[in-house]
């Protein structure tokens, strides 16, 4: 059968010598331009097409490939396949799961995640302020009462009152509800409005409106004591304890303070930012501390105040102070600018970034260790007091870590007036 | 036309046809074939958008987080695999790490090494000591039933999670591993010292005991217990019984099919479980016929300990009423998890699907409940004595005299 067939072509071939093709030829012609011209683009094109999206999806969101996480995606998609849960799969609450496994496999405490109502929360703490209305709430997991009503707040001119039971906010019923989650439904932008149903005694249900309201939560309290002795407590560092602290020493009255007693007890920290202004009035220059990033050493400045103040300073401290009340504590040692007293301190020589990610959480990540301006480190560690005074020594109604600070301050400053004098 | 032009217009043509054919190639490539040949990328696409704040994090931590050591990318993608799981809530579908998943294959393959010891995990997260095999490391250590494992190696049990706990516990034969433990007999706290040897998993143990009754215990659901059941029961046999006691205390479990074969050898025919899974089908597992011991009066001991594949064969044995459970309420594992490696040699344990009993009770969470109910305690355990095991050789011997 093939024999006959070329043959044949032979024959025709040889039929007509001076034509320029035959019609085999043309043939085979335009079966080869649509090869060149379309056959091949077209399947370079498909893929090069393809390619281009496998290479795009093995870059998620630009940010960068990492080798190993192809593992991660094979275990998600056995998840999805393959798991047996009562209620459908919540790929929010697995992507979270994933964050929260990752950042414990850094094995750092203070390396964490933070859901969104929880940021919320700790913005406002660090703020030391935010739109509310004024009341103290004791929450259990039966009900929310009203445990305090604060002065001129628009809780108290609404006719909130203690032991009200509040029942929904803007109709929204509280039960079921986390402590965290009340809090936020309550607090809001300054200037809006919000309704409380309160039940009061037995029967009686109220519908009460209120504006809220700036509320500040002071990060300090001071005290003026006998002999010309300034106290100053400082619960934890905020946004507002530079202002505080300055109002706080003027208050006080430099005309009638000889000494001054800084209380950092309990103090876990907060913004560095506030601890570094407190230095700027207690010092004035220098170095505040020393941070050790991957950028490398940094050291932050103390802010230059002329008017610092130069009394003498007893500081009280204890095993729970940490972090920004550590910075604090260890540069007024390393400048010999005051005496500590009471317990080592926490050693958290570590320092947080907040992170915010797009869905409204937020990391802690530690992004630096800190030392005291001479250089000591203070993870692990903490400040050594000068006069260590141990807890157990510390009755708690008598409170010896500050009789022996006010005992110390009295006779500095008797010293002090006689050199002035001499 | 002049020469010129028509090859101009030859080659604008060909050059459009080109450029065409090539753009519709790309837009099917794009569109219509699959994407890539692994799911990998597929789902990565789908999922891209709601794992945003994953990729979010992972940066910062790359570009943020100080630590002394350098990111160890793969501990942070294991570490995102087990947070993703966790989140689950599921206590069974559990991620096992590289190490982990090969002491997992070790264990059903019946041989590895280790302390020779059962445990399982308490409510407050401790380890409990099941029951030590005569002549291990465990046995010579004087380690006993009921013993609560506090540390391994200095690290508290309570921060792992159980089977990170028992591959600490286990290692290669000869290596010593330190065991921090308190004594159920008088809560007195011990420091232990044990030399890793071969343990082989025992899987069963049968004897005869007093007035013709037939003991046969089955430690594990593993692969080889089939075969072993099946002979221990043809030796059992040859020696006339009048009833057969089968321990299933302290078993954890094992293969399903496992439990299928096990109960067969006593159910003649008839359902032995059946499971429903997430497309909410059905799967029927009958007995298979041919079963050696059938007819023999029954009584299977149970306890807080026999878990799963154990419940399988418990609850097929008291649903068809072919014999009475004696002891304690069972674990109540009702889940059937399947293990799924992955392409860095970790592994994926994930439940799958739920199983129910022949008469369609869930056990999770509550168990089976004995039909005579027979409390072991600590002072039991010292003393040698086995108030579970008199309790069903009584109640065998009472039918028998009916």
């Amino acid at each position: 059968m093939a024999f006959p067939m070329l043959m044949s072509n032979l024959d025709r071939s040889q039929r007509t010598p001076t034509a320029p093709y035959t019609w085999r030829q043309y043939v085979f012609f335009v079966i080869m331009a649509g090869l060149g011209l379309v056959v091949l683009p077209f399947l370079a094109g498909v893929a090069t097409g393809h390619w281009e999206l496998f290479a795009r999806n093995r870059m998620p969101s630009q940010q960068g490939t990492v080798e190993c996480l192809h593992v991660f995606w094979e275990a998600w998609t056995q998840i999805e396949q393959q798991f047996f849960a009562p209620t459908p799969l919540d790929p929010q609450g697995m992507t979270r799961g994933a964050v929260n496994g990752m950042l414990a496999s850094l094995n750092d405490p203070y390396t964490l995640f933070v859901e969104p109502s929880q940021h919320r929360l700790e913005t406002d703490r660090l703020e030391g302020q935010f739109g509310g209305i004024g009341v103290s709430l004791d929450i259990t997991d039966k009900q929310v009462v009203v445990d305090r009503v604060h002065a001129d707040s628009p809780a108290e001119q609404a006719g909130v009152q203690v032991g009200d039971v509040l029942l929904s906010v803007y109709g929204m019923d509280l039960d079921g509800l986390s402590a965290d989650e009340v809090v936020l439904l309550i607090r809001g932008p300054v200037g809006s409005m919000v309704q409380l149903r309160v039940r009061r005694g037995d029967q009686e249900e109220l519908d009460l409106v209120m504006i809220r309201q700036q509320i500040e939560v002071p990060s300090l309290a001071w005290q003026l004591m006998p002999d010309g002795i300034g106290y100053i407590y400082i619960y934890r560092f905020t946004a507002r304890t530079g202002a505080e602290f300055s109002a706080a020493l003027r208050l006080l009255g430099p005309s009638n303070v000889r000494a001054l007693v800084l209380d950092l007890r309990g103090n876990g920290g907060g913004l560095v930012d506030g601890a570094v202004q407190v230095l700027g009035h207690l010092i004035g220059h220098g170095i505040a501390y020393r941070e050790l990033s991957k950028e490398g050493e940094t050291r932050y400045a103390i802010p230059f105040e002329a008017d610092a103040i130069d009394w003498p300073l007893a500081v009280l401290v204890d095993g729970a102070s940490a972090s920004a009340a550590e910075i604090v504590a260890s540069a007024l040692q390393d400048y010999g600018r005051g005496i500590l007293f009471g317990e080592p301190t926490s050693g958290k020589g570590s320092m947080q970034g907040i992170f915010l990610l797009s869905d409204g959480s937020s990391l802690h990540v530690t992004t630096a260790r800190w030392l005291s301006p001479h250089g000591h480190p203070i993870q692990g560690v903490g400040v050594q007091p000068d006069i260590v005074i141990s807890a157990v020594e510390n009755k708690a109604d008598a409170d010896l870590v500050l009789q022996r600070a006010i005992d110390h301050l009295h006779h500095q400053a008797e010293a002090h007036v006689t050199a002035y004098i001499m | 036309m002049s020469n010129w032009q028509k090859w101009l217009t030859i080659t604008l043509l060909a050059g459009i046809i080109g450029c065409t054919a090539f753009a519709m190639g790309f837009g099917m490539g794009r569109h219509i074939f699959p994407s890539s040949p692994s799911a990998v990328v597929r789902v990565q696409q789908e999922q891209q958008e709601q794992f945003q704040v994953f990729w979010e994090a992972w940066r910062v931590i790359q570009d943020e987080f100080y630590t002394d050591k350098p990111l160890d990318q793969e501990a942070m993608m294991h570490g995102a695999i087990r947070g993703m799981v966790a989140s689950l809530g599921d206590q069974h579908t559990v991620f096992l790490l590289p190490t982990q998943a090969g002491l997992f294959r070790e264990d059903l393959q019946g041989q590895f090494g280790g302390i020779g010891v059962t445990v399982s995990r308490t409510e407050d997260g401790l380890l409990r000591v099941m029951k030590p095999i005569a002549g291990s490391p465990a046995d010579k250590a004087g380690l006993q039933s009921g013993d609560l494992i506090l540390e391994v190696d200095g690290k508290p049990v309570q921060q792992m999670d159980l089977l990170q706990a028992i591959s600490l516990i286990r290692g290669p034969e000869g290596t010593e591993v330190r065991l921090l433990i308190r004594r159920a007999v008088d809560g007195q706290g011990s420091d232990l010292l044990l030399r890793r040897a071969a343990i082989d998993v025992p899987t069963t143990e049968s004897r005869m005991l007093d007035d013709r009754i037939a003991y046969l215990a089955v430690y594990e659901c593993n692969a080889r217990a089939p075969g072993e059941v099946r002979d221990q029961l043809r030796q059992l046999l040859a020696q006339q019984p009048q009833a057969l006691v089968l321990d299933l205390r302290g078993n954890p479990g094992g293969y399903l099919y496992v439990a299928t074969e096990i109960a067969s050898e006593f159910i003649s025919n008839g359902l032995i479980l059946y499971e429903r899974g997430k497309d909410g089908q059905e799967i029927r597992h009958e007995a298979r016929p041919g079963g050696v011991a059938t007819d023999l009066p029954l009584a299977v001991l149970v306890d807080k300990g026999s878990a799963s594949a154990a419940e399988i064969i418990a609850g097929a044995i008291q649903d068809n009423e072919r014999g009475v459970l004696v002891g304690e309420p069972t674990y109540g594992k009702g889940s059937v998890q399947t293990t799924e490696r992955l392409s860095d040699g970790s592994a994926l344990q994930i439940t799958i699907r739920r199983w129910y009993t022949p008469a369609g009770r869930q056990i999770q969470d509550h168990g089976l409940t004995p039909d005579i109910e027979v409390k072991a305690t600590g002072l039991d355990v010292a003393t040698d004595h086995d108030p579970q095991l008199e309790r069903a050789v009584s109640y065998l011997l009472s039918l028998q005299s009916r």
